[in-house]
């Protein structure tokens, strides 16, 4: 009977798929943190690092082929949701960690993550080779700066052009009504970016200033969403999304990104950074303490920090290399601007007012 | 007077009887008897209007009742399982027409009362349905049916499967209550017996083709 | 029906046990564990705060609302399902199942791509949003039952007098009226819980319980405030659990009705018009935003291509990711309908296991966040270090559908009359062989909606059980999240189009499911 027959084959399929999700599942990771008797200087049961980071870690999938090939170390990488869930989830295992190395703390975590004493201190040797200004965060060598980026205000430059009206260069000339109406911006609240950006303010401003400086952007018409994603690609009329403002806070990478990643690609940069608005990020690496393999991890340690990983940077994750010899590919030198003295906050301080100034920012903004 | 004309009825696009007729006089218990499968309960069905006709005419009391909706027709019909509703007790059930036609609640009290001393359940009122004997549960139907005042009741198959001493006590039962209400009754069984003692005429439904 | 029979045996007792050490070993412990570290008296003070009043409030009335709406919607959609027999049928139940089991990122994508401007970040596009996953699984469940109830009850109440509206409110909607309620209750916990749609359609002005938990947790820090809003949230819901359970309806339909279906052809034509409006309607709903999410995808700087789906398809990642998904979601099936079949059992044999209920439901009440974190504190220990393997993440999906999937089996195994198993047994069948020949073979149909459930639970890494455990390998909505959230054209596209393959794959599982399960049920009638 043909219903029969149905059954049979739909039981063999989904055996037979059943079989290859299994032996696929084993085959492609190893998983566990590896047994305490796990002796570093023993090659012949080779040792697997985790390097737990964010979601959207992306780098070459190859990129650790040579550290494994130098070192004999494999390298396993773990997806533990965005840095806050990171630190979090780091603070409450500090000291019998799920990973190996931590990926993806960044300055406005890093003084909470240092709290919780989740790192083993480690200096590494390419730590002279590393931008000066991310080292000044870590006096005591708990994390190593991996990478730098900027969070700055971005314009879509045809709007301005066909309209001659000049574009904003400044955090003050958002509040001009030349601009009114024109901005969007992600909530501090929800959005990495978007807590850069009010940071950058704070940092403008001042602590008394920054919420008088936001009052006045809220008569002017400036509209918060909830995330980069949405700012950028619904509401921002410089991408893909043709929304209807042309100024969004986004990254000092992004305007090689749309070159890059548009097909076909534009004659010259849809858009630009206001470069004296950006807000420094830092993102660092950290041995979680309490790992069983130091002495790996630190080798990995340096292998993140040095030319090979760091060159991968730029085109995987969108980042700056925080290593100074790097080569950046040569859309990122044409089309970005490195702002030379972006506006920064002690991460000390940015722990210690972070729900302060949320809520302030609610009250203000989101009532 | 239910008078039933060339009728024609099909089931999944074969016709299952044509050109049938029947005549049921006020009053009058008519028997009809039957092989399974050769379509009874469907024609009580179609007296009932559950089931659409392919052609023929029905006439209740002179009315033309053929493109009447069953809820307008007057027509009673005791299903072969009851069909008692489970979501309400013995009483909620018996009075759920007088209930449909928002008749006052103590007038439903009084003729639940009376109906259910004619079935002789009384003590049955605020039972929950789910655990009645075959026995009481098909009297409890007939009441519901009977309370409805109907002007024809249609009755399938209804002492089926009851066991002998049971099945006489409840025919007798039965016969005695539709005559003493005068119900013009079309009564659907294969058992001859049964069709001759509670009838007036006893029909076989294969002489009604014409 | 109690199952007489098999009440008697001892061994049934042991069916409680594996759903119950399942449930207290993957939530219970770690939720425990985690209060007892984590939670600090003063973060009670929390609950006084007015944001936090707000939110409650916010969350609870939302929820309420897309609960009406997915009912007020369901029903005429059940009502066709279980009332008419048409060609097209099987189709749309197929499509309208679709939605239930679609990530919040894709759906949240949709619907920005799909409304107006004016409608972002308000109210309105969250209870669309929810009414849109709920609606369609709402349906198939009331539509369901529907199909048990007899169709000469509404026969018969026809002819005592009942117009077709007297019918349904005097019958069938008391008859449902359990069903409607439980189902009322899961959407309910399910809109009341959401996280991902509430992120990318409320706005940041707008959040429920659960965004608050994880930005307190994750965002400040602040585990222990954020423990205290869960168990704010679990007596929210618990309270609702109560109040339709209080209302204790045991209308249990008599006969489980194989013989005769509802199901009729459509002859008049103002019945055609009705099923027709109504399918075209709930099929446009269900489309709609899936349309344009594939339009997105095809669509490169405002023209027409395929290159994003070229990309994807090439790329080695991605279709690791789309393997790794499946991988997971054919454990996470064997997992959930095991348990699910074991605890639906239990409580269908023995009145005594009515705790299985509540106990199993834990994993929809108890925020994902409590959970995520317990584990990472509670497994990560030999010999139970378990925290990084790759299990963790079936066994947290499993635990999500695992509510689901009961609630799909129980009210079949509840309705199977113990007479047939009574005949069985007389004929000298062992209790085994009585199981295997009755319940089983009239249980099987529930199993596989329970295996369909579990798979999109999974797939769709749904009720935020990706929160619970992290990955070693990247999954699907992971990948397009992440493509999503990129910058440049091309990645956005090939989020669109990797969204679309997982909508496609998510219409296949449905469409093979439906269509394996129809076979068996005309088996049964034949």
């Amino acid at each position: 009977m043909k219903s029969t027959r149905l059954r049979q084959i739909l039981i063999a399929i989904s055996a037979i798929t059943l079989i290859t999700a299994a032996t696929s599942c084993s085959s492609s990771s190893t998983t566990d943190v590896q047994d305490s008797t796990q002796d570093a200087e023993d090659l012949a049961n080779p040792v697997t690092l985790t390097l737990l980071a964010y979601d959207s870690f992306t780098p070459t999938p190859s990129i650790f082929d040579d550290f494994t090939a130098q070192t004999g170390i494999k390298v396993n990488i773990a997806l533990g949701g965005d840095a806050g869930e990171l630190v979090t989830k780091a603070a409450l295992t500090a000291g019998n960690p799920e990973a190996d190395v931590l990926w993806g703390v960044d300055n406005t975590l890093i003084s909470r993550a240092l709290a919780a004493k989740i790192f083993a201190p480690y200096e590494s040797k390419n730590l002279a080779n590393l931008d000066p200004a991310a080292r000044k965060l870590v006096p005591n060598f708990e994390v190593t700066p991996v990478d730098t980026g900027d969070v700055c205000i971005n314009y879509d430059v045809n709007w301005f052009a066909q309209r001659k009206i000049a574009p904003p260069l400044t955090l003050r000339a958002l509040t001009s009504s030349n601009y009114a109406n024109l901005l969007v911006v992600p909530s501090p609240v929800s959005s990495s970016p978007g807590l850069a950006f009010m940071l950058a303010t704070i940092a403008e401003f001042g602590e008394d200033g920054w919420d008088e400086y936001w009052k006045a952007l809220k008569q002017n018409g400036a509209l918060v969403v909830g995330d980069w994603t949405e700012a950028y690609y619904t509401e921002f009329s410089g991408s893909s999304g043709k929304g209807e403002r042309p100024i969004v806070v986004s990254y000092g990478s992004s305007p090689p990104a749309e070159m890059i990643f548009a097909s076909p690609r534009p004659a010259t940069a849809p858009t630009a950074v206001a470069s004296l608005t950006c807000f420094r990020q830092v993102e660092f690496a950290g041995i979680l303490r309490g790992t069983k393999h130091e002495s790996e991890a630190k080798l990995l340690i340096d292998y993140l920090t040095d030319l090979k990983f760091q060159e991968d940077l730029p085109l995987t994750l969108f980042v700056y290399p925080a290593n100074v010899n790097a080569k950046l590919p040569d859309d990122f030198v044409k089309y970005s601007l490195r702002p030379e003295s972006p506006l920064q906050l002690d991460p000390e301080l940015i722990s210690r007012s972070l729900l302060i100034w949320l809520d302030e920012f609610t009250n203000i903004m989101l009532r | 007077m239910l008078e039933i004309k060339n009728i024609t009825v099909n089931y999944e696009s074969r016709p299952l009887f044509t050109n049938l007729s029947l005549t049921i006089q006020r009053g009058e218990i008519v028997a009809l008897t039957g092989p399974s499968g050769s379509g009874k309960t469907t024609l009580l069905r179609c007296i009932a209007g559950l089931e659409v006709m392919a052609a023929g005419t029905i006439l209740l009391n002179n009315n033309d009742i053929t493109n009447r909706p069953a809820h307008k027709r007057q027509i009673g019909l005791v299903f072969q399982d009851n069909q008692l509703f489970p979501h309400l007790n013995v009483s909620q059930n018996v009075g759920y027409s007088l209930k449909i036609q928002q008749v006052a609640k103590q007038t439903i009290v009084t003729k639940v009362s009376e109906a259910l001393d004619l079935v002789g359940l009384s003590h049955l009122a605020d039972r929950s349905i789910t655990n009645l004997s075959g026995g009481e549960a098909k009297r409890i139907a007939v009441a519901r049916a009977l309370v409805a005042e109907p002007e024809v009741l249609l009755l399938d198959e209804p002492l089926n499967g009851l066991d002998s001493e049971l099945h006489s006590r409840l025919l007798e039962d039965l016969r005695a209550l539709l005559t003493a209400r005068g119900t013009t009754t079309l009564h659907v069984t294969h058992d001859h017996a049964e069709a001759a003692t509670i009838a007036h005429r006893v029909l076989d439904l294969r002489q009604l083709f014409s | 029906m109690p199952a007489t029979l098999f009440q008697q045996n001892r061994g049934i007792k042991l069916l409680a046990v594996l759903p119950t050490v399942f449930v207290f070993a993957f939530v219970v412990v770690p939720v425990g564990n985690i209060l007892f570290t984590s939670l600090k008296f003063e973060s009670l003070k929390i609950l006084k705060s007015e944001t936090i009043l707000n939110v409650v409030w916010f969350t609870t009335w939302q929820a309420i609302i897309s609960t009406i709406a997915s009912l007020v919607i369901a029903l005429p959609i059940a009502a066709v399902i279980a009332n008419f027999k048409f060609r097209s049928q099987r189709l749309i139940i197929s499509l309208i199942s679709v939605p239930f089991i679609l990530p919040s990122i894709v759906v949240g994508a949709a619907f920005l791509q799909v409304l107006p401007n004016s409608f972002h970040r308000t109210a309105f596009a969250l209870i669309l949003a929810h009414t849109y996953f709920n609606f369609g699984f709402a349906a198939r469940i009331i539509g369901a039952r529907w199909l048990q109830i007899h169709p000469h009850l509404d026969d018969a109440a026809r002819t005592l007098g009942a117009s077709p509206r007297q019918v349904f409110t005097s019958i069938t909607l008391k008859l449902l009226g359990k069903v409607i309620l439980n189902s009322a209750l899961v959407v309910f916990t399910l809109c009341f819980t959401s996280y991902g749609v509430v992120r990318i359609l409320g706005g940041p002005s707008r959040s429920t319980i659960e965004t608050e938990i994880y930005f307190r947790a994750m965002q400040l820090g602040d585990v222990s405030g954020a423990l205290v809003l869960s168990l704010l949230q679990i007596c929210v819901i618990s309270i609702a659990f109560l109040l339709i359970s209080s209302t204790r309806r045991t209308n249990r339909l008599q006969i489980i009705n194989t013989t005769i279906s509802r199901q009729r052809l459509i002859n008049k034509t103002s019945q055609k018009l009705a099923v027709s409006t109504i399918c075209l309607m709930s099929i446009a709903f269900a489309l709609v935003p899936i349309l344009a999410i594939f339009r997105k995808s095809l669509i490169s700087n405002s023209r027409l291509s395929t290159n994003a789906w070229r990309e994807v398809l090439s790329n080695t990642r991605v279709l690791n990711s789309l393997i790794t998904s499946l991988g997971y979601a054919v454990v996470t099936i064997l997992i959930a309908t095991t348990i699910a079949l074991l605890a639906a059992s239990s409580l269908a044999y023995n009145k005594n296991f009515r705790f299985i209920s509540a106990l199993t439901s834990l994993p929809i009440l108890v925020s994902a966040v409590s959970i995520g974190l317990g584990i990472i504190v509670t497994f990560d220990t030999q010999p139970f270090n378990w925290r990084g393997s790759q299990m963790m993440l079936p066994i947290a999906h499993a635990l999500v559908a695992l509510p689901l999937a009961i609630r799909a089996i129980t009210p079949v195994l509840n309705d199977i009359p113990d007479s047939l198993r009574q005949a069985s047994s007389v004929l000298g069948a062992t209790n085994w062989q009585v199981w295997r020949t009755i319940d089983f073979k009239i249980v099987r149909r529930a199993i596989i909606v329970a295996a369909a459930i579990s798979a999109a639970v999974s797939l769709g890494e749904f009720g935020a059980s990706s929160f619970l455990v992290r990955r070693n390998s990247e999954t699907l909505p992971v990948t397009i999240s992440r493509l999503l959230s990129r910058p440049g054209d091309i990645l956005q596209s090939q989020g669109y189009a990797l969204a679309s393959l997982l909508i496609i794959f998510s219409i296949i599982v449905i469409f093979v499911i439906d269509k394996f399960s129809t076979t068996e049920s005309t088996n049964s009638r034949a």
